[in-house]
Parts: C-alpha cells; sequence; structure tokens
C-alpha cells in the first residue's frame, strides 16, 4: 500500500495515507493533509486516485507544486509515480511503500534530504554562488552590537541595515514594533533603497493582511511572486503598490509577538529566496532578544536612578541634618560662653581691678629700687594680658541689641581696610582687593561686621608672617543665585590643617603660641555672622594658605 | 579738694581709691551697696560720686536715679566691666556725668575728675 511521506520539511517524518478517490493538501484545516506553515497556501493542491494511477493537481497555490525540480502547470493533472520527489512549501513528499520498521533515515539518506529544495529558480540562477557564510558573519556582526548597545533603536536600524546588504534585490525593509501604550503596530526603523526602475517610493504602506496574518498566527509569511498568489492573499496595497515579493517574520518575545520585521520588493518578483527566510527567522529571533534585553535594561537603568535619586535625596537630607545639628551646637556654644562670659568677665575684671590699682599707686612711689620697678611693669603687662582675654570675653556679654542699618559691604571693608593698613605697612603685606560690582545694600549691624573683617585680616597678617610672599586678597561679589554677598578673605600663609578644619570656628580653639591669641577671635566672628542669618566657612587655597568665606543675605534672613 | 563717694561692693577697691584719691587731698567717703551709698550720699552731700554698676541687690543704673532725684547737680562717674555702650549710654541719659571702666586707670580718672571740677 502506497503512502505519502514528508521526507523533508517542518513536517518530517510524517506519513499520510491517501483517500480512494481525492486526497486535499493545504493549511486550513479542513484538508486531508495539513501542512501547517509557510509557503503552503490554504488550499494548495489536490492528489487525486485514477485507475490504480495518482495524480497531483496545483489548485492555484501561490509557491505552485513542483516535481523533480519543475513546477506544475496550475490546474493541469500531472502523475506521480512512486519515487518522484513532490514540493509543497518547504514540504518535500515522496510516494512509498509503506516502510514496515524500516528507518526511514536509513531509506532516504541525508544527501538526498539536503538537496536543496527552491521554489525560486530564477533566483537560484541570480544567487547561486552565494554562500551562507556571511550569514553567521551577519549573526555574528549583530550579537556583537547586541553586547555593546543598550539601545534598542540602534540595534533593530543594524538589523534592517545589514538586511538591506544581504537581500540586494529586496527594496524596502522595516522593523515594526507594538506600542504597549497604544496597542498598535508602529514602525520603529526602515529603509529603502531605490532601484533603476522604481522611483521615488512612497512611505512604507504596509500590507495589511500580511502583517496582520503574522502578527496573528505568529508565523512567517513569504510571497515571492505575488503575481503567483491567491487573490485572498493579496491585499490592495501590494497590488495597488506593485509589490512584487514580500516576506515578514514576527519577532517573538517569551512566545508573545511583539511586532515583525518586514521586508518587500518593488521592482522585480522573487526579491530573496526561501533560505532567507531562515535568515530573517534567525534575525528576528536574535533582535527579540535584544528587544527583551534592552527593555530589561531599562528597567533596570529606571530603577537604578530612582535609587540612585533616592540615596542622593537621603544624603541632602542626611547633610541638611547634621548642618542643622552643627549649627545647633555651634549655637549652644554661643549661648553658653555668653552666659559664662559676662560671669566670667566680671569675677576676673573686679580683682583685676584692685590689684592694678594698687600696682599704679606703687609704681608712683618715688623711692622704688630698680629691680622692684621691674617687676612692677612685668606685673602689669601680665595683667593686661588677663584684660585683654576679659574684653574678648566681654563681646558675648554685650546686649544682644543690634544697630542694624542699611550698608554696602564694599565701604565696609574699604573701612577696615583703612585701619588696618599700619600693620600691613608693619608686616610688609600687599592687598589684593576686587570688590564686586552692584552691590546691594544689605541689613547689618556695621561695627559688628568690621569686627569679623578686622578680626580676619588681623588672622590673615598673623598667619604670613615670615612668608616669603605675603598677599592678602579680599574679593567681594554676589553668589549665586544672587540672595548672599559674599566676601573672601584670602592669605598665603601656611593654611589650616585637615585636622583643625572643624575646630578652627570652636571657641578658645588656637594654634598660635600661648599668650598670642585668645582662641576667640573666629568664635566671635563667626558667632556675629551667625546672628546675620550669614554663612562662614574656611578652605585652603591654591597659594597654600587659608581662605575664609562670608555671606550674607540680601534680605537680612528675613525672607 | 572735692568731697567724693565711692560706691563698690568691693571694699578693696574702695580703699585703693579712697587711698589715692586722699593723696590727692579730697575728702573721701566710701559706701559698699545701694541702701548705703544712698544714706551715705544724704550724709555726706559730696560733689562727686564714683559709682559701680553692678552690685547685689540695688544696682549702680538704680542707685544713679535715687541720688540723681535727690541731688540733680552732683557729678555722678560711673566705673564698670561692663564693655557694652549701650549700657554705659543709658547711664549717661540716666544723668551719669561719665563712665570708666575696670581695671580703672588712676590717671585718666583723675584728669575726667578734675575737668569737671574745674568747670
Amino acid at each position: 500500500m502506497n503512502k505519502l511521506y514528508v521526507i523533508d520539511g517542518p513536517h518530517r517524518g510524517n506519513s499520510f495515507a491517501l483517500n480512494d478517490d481525492i486526497t486535499t493538501v493545504g493549511r486550513s484545516r479542513d484538508n486531508d493533509i495539513r501542512l501547517s506553515e509557510i509557503g503552503v497556501s490554504l488550499h494548495h493542491a489536490k492528489l487525486v486516485k485514477k485507475q490504480g494511477k495518482i495524480f497531483i493537481l496545483d489548485v492555484s497555490s501561490f509557491q505552485g507544486v513542483f516535481i523533480d525540480g519543475q513546477k506544475i502547470e496550475a490546474g493541469m493533472e500531472v502523475e506521480i509515480r512512486k519515487g518522484n520527489r513532490f514540493v509543497v512549501g518547504n514540504s518535500v513528499l515522496s510516494l512509498q511503500k509503506e516502510a514496515t520498521g524500516e528507518n526511514l533515515a536509513q531509506a532516504y539518506p541525508t544527501e538526498t534530504q539536503k538537496t536543496p529544495v527552491d521554489t525560486s529558480e530564477s533566483l537560484l540562477e541570480k544567487h547561486e554562488s552565494r554562500d551562507y557564510a556571511p550569514t553567521v558573519g551577519l549573526l555574528l556582526r549583530i550579537s556583537n552590537i547586541f553586547a555593546k548597545s543598550h539601545d534598542i533603536h540602534d540595534v533593530l536600524q543594524e538589523v534592517i541595515d545589514q538586511i538591506m546588504d544581504l537581500l540586494i534585490r529586496i527594496n524596502r525593509g522595516a522593523i515594526l514594533l507594538l506600542d504597549e501604550g497604544t496597542g498598535r503596530l508602529e514602525e520603529v526603523v526602515s529603509k529603502t533603497r531605490i532601484g533603476p526602475k522604481a522611483g521615488p517610493l512612497p512611505k512604507i504602506n504596509y500590507s495589511r493582511t500580511v502583517v496582520d496574518r503574522v502578527m496573528e498566527e505568529g508565523e512567517p509569511v513569504m510571497m515571492p511572486n505575488t503575481s503567483l498568489a491567491d487573490e485572498a492573499d493579496l491585499s490592495e496595497s501590494i497590488q495597488v503598490m506593485n509589490v512584487m515579493s514580500v516576506m515578514c517574520v514576527p519577532l517573538k518575545v517569551e512566545g508573545e509577538t511583539r511586532g515583525i520585521i518586514y521586508v518587500d520588493s518593488i521592482e522585480l518578483p522573487y526579491g530573496f529566496r526561501k533560505e532567507d527566510l531562515q535568515l530573517l527567522g534567525g534575525l528576528a529571533d536574535t533582535a527579540a532578544v535584544a528587544i527583551q534585553n534592552a527593555q530589561l535594561y531599562d528597567a533596570l537603568k529606571k530603577e537604578l536612578d530612582e535609587r540612585r535619586r533616592a540615596e542622593e535625596a537621603l544624603g541632602k537630607t542626611g547633610q541638611a541634618l547634621q548642618e542643622t545639628r552643627d549649627m545647633l551646637v555651634q549655637s549652644e556654644k554661643l549661648a553658653a560662653v555668653g552666659r559664662l562670659s559676662a560671669a566670667v568677665a566680671h569675677e576676673i575684671l573686679n580683682p583685676v581691678n584692685i590689684i592694678s590699682m594698687r600696682l599704679q599707686l606703687l609704681e608712683q612711689k618715688e623711692d622704688l629700687a630698680g629691680a622692684v620697678k621691674d617687676a612692677l611693669a612685668i606685673c602689669k603687662n601680665q595683667l593686661n594680658r588677663i584684660v585683654k582675654f576679659t574684653e574678648d570675653l566681654g563681646q558675648f556679654s554685650r546686649s544682644s541689641r543690634k544697630h542694624i542699618s542699611m550698608n554696602n559691604l564694599n565701604e565696609i571693608i574699604q573701612h577696615t581696610l583703612l585701619l588696618s593698613d599700619p600693620q600691613f605697612k608693619e608686616y610688609d603685606i600687599k592687598t589684593d582687593v576686587n570688590y564686586g560690582t552692584a552691590l546691594p545694600l544689605i541689613p547689618l549691624d556695621k561695627d559688628r561686621i568690621e569686627q569679623v573683617i578686622f578680626n580676619l585680616l588681623y588672622n590673615a597678617t598673623e598667619a604670613m608672617a615670615g612668608r616669603e610672599i605675603r598677599v592678602l586678597g579680599i574679593k567681594t561679589g554676589l553668589s549665586a543665585p544672587g540672595d548672599y554677598v559674599q566676601v573672601i578673605i584670602s592669605d598665603t600663609g601656611t593654611g589650616i590643617e585637615d585636622s583643625h578644619m572643624d575646630k578652627v570656628f570652636d571657641p578658645f580653639f588656637t594654634t598660635k603660641d600661648r599668650g598670642q591669641g585668645t582662641g576667640l577671635g573666629l568664635f566671635i566672628s563667626y558667632s556675629i555672622i551667625h546672628e546675620h542669618a550669614g554663612r562662614m566657612w574656611a578652605e585652603n587655597n591654591e597659594w597654600g594658605g587659608a581662605s575664609f568665606y562670608i555671606e550674607l543675605p540680601v534680605d537680612g534672613g528675613h525672607q | 579738694m572735692a568731697k567724693i563717694l565711692v560706691v563698690d561692693d568691693e571694699v578693696e577697691a574702695c580703699n585703693v581709691l579712697e587711698e589715692f584719691l586722699s593723696s590727692k587731698g579730697h575728702d573721701v567717703h566710701i559706701a559698699l551697696d545701694g541702701p548705703s551709698a544712698l544714706s551715705k550720699f544724704q550724709e555726706v552731700k559730696p560733689q562727686l560720686v564714683f559709682l559701680d554698676m553692678i552690685m547685689p541687690g540695688i544696682g549702680g543704673l538704680d542707685v544713679l536715679k535715687e541720688i540723681k532725684k535727690i541731688d540733680p547737680g552732683v557729678t555722678v562717674i560711673m566705673v564698670t566691666v561692663v564693655t557694652d555702650h549701650e549700657q554705659a549710654k543709658e547711664t549717661i541719659e540716666s544723668g551719669a556725668y561719665d563712665y570708666i571702666t575696670k581695671p580703672v586707670d588712676l590717671n585718666y580718672l583723675e584728669n575726667v575728675m578734675m575737668v569737671k571740677l574745674m568747670e
């Protein structure tokens, strides 16, 4: 008994018994032999048993039926003999005696199976010399791009470029992806090539029939020659636009069709050959992986960005918290020292006053020995040290009433520089003053701000003693975005040690020799700026010295 | 020669000033707190008062105001460790002639006093 064996193609290994009269072959379910593969028309062919012979009839399939490489004429019954190989779509079929436990592979050696089965002879003639080594290279190149680029558009553009390079007869190629928002297919990349005949090409008007079928069924569609296709398989656009061949494969991500790769030719049929469908399918799979990767990458990047933003926000909050804590600590220090200093100044200066007056009375005695006079002088000097210290302290016991008036910081600095001039001359210090223009008048206590500037100038002068280069820089200006007036006082001294940086504004912190400084100057300066709702900090500068920054609010801190 | 009242809660401070001013030929009286300063003032009727600003109980500023009520023409010189000009100004507004700060420079004190007395 004869049976129909599928010896190559997607259904290879299947066998079908033939009806006594007519056996239908096609892609739709109502066929006796159903070959659900692209290239097979819905109703492709009929096998007819007549007088012990078997005939095949092409029922207007668009790819045709081939017997031993020869295309049969549509509508003509052609006899099939045992051993004949005939081709429907991608399936190679053969009529054989029913195998009895025989290994099919043995019956049909590999060589036979590998016989080129091509439905488009004209292409074979033109492209016979082309082997598929470039295909491997192509896939490698594209894989490399996938590895390098996470931009889905770049990757898909490269895929289209490579397809256009490889399939030289096609005129247009495009990749469409399903827009997750709208649920519509959108063109992501496209490329056209104008041949000598076609002239300017319109925007690709995709054959909806083809595209919809691929999207719906998730299977590739190939029409090497639309002029031979079923009318039903052709969309109006294909006919109107004179599309000669169309190939369209799905892009599947995790089993779901997410888009398509589409190529067509306008000028000639057979823009590609059957193997190109496999190539396109392979590219589609690779592109789908790339799409998936890009989506994962985007999701990951988004997550990372969000995390980074969250961390930044957290960092800022932490920093603000630290600054607030620092300010609180500093405020508490200020208040504590303020409370203490009034009492201390009083307690110290009263006995000092008595000692001082006693010394003055003693000095006025006329019969004093030289050694006694010397001792008295030393006592007076040491008392002066105590007095100087308590005067510094006494600045905290001043009433909190301020004399706020509108002032130009440049004028305050000019005045302070004038007062400091003798000192600069004594220490041979050059000044480099840069006044910012158009500084607004700001509300401040002129005396106290002058005291701060004077303190800083004094410190800078001391810091540069013994240094080769002694330049005191003063710069004023508006700090961005313009809500603070800034003063920078820089010296070319020895700078501030890193370990001292956070202590320089602490009360009683000093690096000066014993008796040379009380460690209150910067603390007082800081507290005065603080009272003005301003900011003050120190940095080491490029000349090896220190720079002190003061910023005072233009609105006096009252917004 | 002038009649002078020295008011300070520190007895040693009073003693030094008394010794100094006496050596210059003045008639010096002392008081160690606010209430005794007022009674002493009424008793002695001095031309000039050196008045400590900060004292326990009644402070220098209150004593000043009381003294000025009794004798608006008296010369009061405030002595203070407080370098606050605000407070010092307030004493001037309340009728003090001047203020000097501790530690007191005796020469300066004498100068201020003599300038006033020679008016």
